[in-house]
């Protein structure tokens, strides 16, 4: 842990495999859970994190040495996912999609959620389906277009999807 | 940073078994803070994140596409024929390069010679006419030489019919040379129809050297057939009458060759089952 992550991206431009080995083994983990909170297939998944250490290979010079590696790297690991995700067919279900915990619990924690009036609580009380496009929409900054090929549905769905997720939360933070 | 999710929180985060706002709130701090990453990381299964790194390290050792490869996956041509045709010898950037350069200087030559005169502007045309048919049986010979073709294991080993990937083969090296072909005889100064007149001749050129390649090696099929073309033409431009070789008989004969070619091919497919290739 003595280089910094700008220092071991320097050594991979030089073709320093070692230096990509120690950017992985620092980044690979929580890569993983990051992206496989946006997508429920772990080959997928698996394979948007291959895709994103190659690209940091071939062309580590796109780091410009502005901001933080770590976001570069998650940025470059987004794009990966949607890329995979495309690729795949677009007819599978949408449940594959959305978080496979969060699918199992979802209705509870609408119950749960009822007594609590804030944010949070809004939240956790939307249906996995809005979940995953505020998650995208919001805290991905993905486009609509983006969204859609990422959850597998269409677009026009995740505009109707993220009208109600609003609705829903203003009126979670009303009460 | 002052705030930390806690270890609990971390591993729970790791695990997917959080609440979405508190999930939201611990990868927000995840994402600007490494201690609480390394922490998230050690939480993830080692022996997928090792399959991950083995992937990847197989991927950059694997030998990069060839531009040519990637438009053909791209046009949806199976990953497997787009590498076999992508290893072909004459279906690459410098072949193609070559094509175009020494049909250029056919091209030159009768720019160069058609405004002279003295010269019979149809007389200019006989370089590029010459050249022009011995561009895709140089390909046709290039790709099935087991000295030029970097696949030919690949190709020997295929699953593929063997009669099929030859065809596939052929009809690949042959449209892109005469592509390039095609285009330039379109330059071609004052030609009218005898900017077409190498078409059958290629052709026909390319289909016996298949054949003769089921006897020779395909190397010294291509190039018997190339100079015997050279030579007939030669032989018969010397006379006083421009452009002579290129008449209707010719093209007849053309024709003939390549009908004659495409029913042995037919007859003989058979050999290439039983591990000979030509």
């Amino acid at each position: 842990m003595d280089h910094s992550d700008a220092e071991l991206l320097a050594a991979i431009s030089e073709g320093d495999r070692t230096a990509l080995r120690l950017l992985y083994e620092r980044h690979a983990g929580w890569l993983v859970v990051r992206l496989g909170r946006r997508c429920g297939d772990p080959d997928v998944v698996n394979e948007a994190v291959q895709d994103t250490f190659l690209a940091v290979w071939r062309k580590p010079r796109a780091y410009r040495g502005e901001g933080d590696p770590a976001a570069w790297l998650w940025g470059i690991a987004l794009r990966r996912l949607l890329d995979r995700v495309r690729r795949r067919s677009r007819w599978e279900s949408v449940a594959e999609w959305v978080h496979p915990g969060a699918v199992a619990s979802a209705e509870d924690e609408v119950l749960i959620g009822v007594e609590h009036g804030d944010l949070g609580a809004a939240l956790d009380r939307l249906s996995p389906e809005l979940r995953a496009v505020v998650q995208a929409m919001v805290l991905d900054g993905l486009t609509v277009r983006e969204t859609a090929s990422l959850l597998g549905v269409p677009a026009g769905t995740v505009k109707t999807r993220m009208m109600r997720a609003r609705k829903q939360l203003r009126k979670g933070l009303a009460t | 940073m002052t705030w930390h999710p806690g270890d609990e929180a971390l591993a729970a985060y790791a695990e997917g078994t959080l609440s979405t706002s508190q999930a939201w709130s611990v990868e927000a701090h995840v994402a600007e803070c490494a201690e609480c990453r390394a922490t998230a990381t050690g939480r993830v299964d080692t022996g997928r994140l090792e399959a991950i790194w083995d992937s990847t390290v197989d991927e950059i050792d694997a030998p990069r596409r060839r531009v040519i490869e990637r438009v053909m996956v791209a046009l949806g041509v199976p990953d497997h024929l787009a590498r076999l045709l992508g290893a072909t010898p004459s279906l690459t950037v410098p072949w193609l390069a070559a094509v175009v350069l020494v049909l250029g200087f056919g091209l030159a030559m009768a720019w160069s010679s058609a405004g002279e005169p003295f010269v019979d502007a149809r007389e200019a045309l006989l370089p590029f006419l010459l050249v022009a048919p011995l561009v895709p049986v140089a390909g046709v010979a290039a790709a099935f030489s087991r000295v030029l073709d970097p696949a030919y294991e690949i190709a020997a080993a295929s699953p593929l019919h063997s009669f099929r990937l030859l065809l596939i083969r052929t009809v690949a090296v042959v449209a892109t040379s005469m592509v390039p072909a095609l285009v330039m005889a379109l330059l071609l100064p004052h030609a009218g129809l005898l900017a077409l007149a190498w078409i059958l001749p290629a052709l026909a050129l390319a289909g016996a050297a298949l054949v003769a390649g089921t006897f020779l090696p395909p190397i010294v099929a291509g190039a018997s057939l190339g100079l015997a073309w050279v030579m007939g033409v030669l032989g018969v431009e010397i006379g006083p009458r421009a452009l002579v070789a290129f008449g209707w008989t010719t093209q007849l004969l053309a024709a003939v060759v390549l009908a004659v070619s495409a029913a042995v091919m037919l007859q003989r497919r058979d050999l290439f089952e039983i591990g000979r290739r030509p």
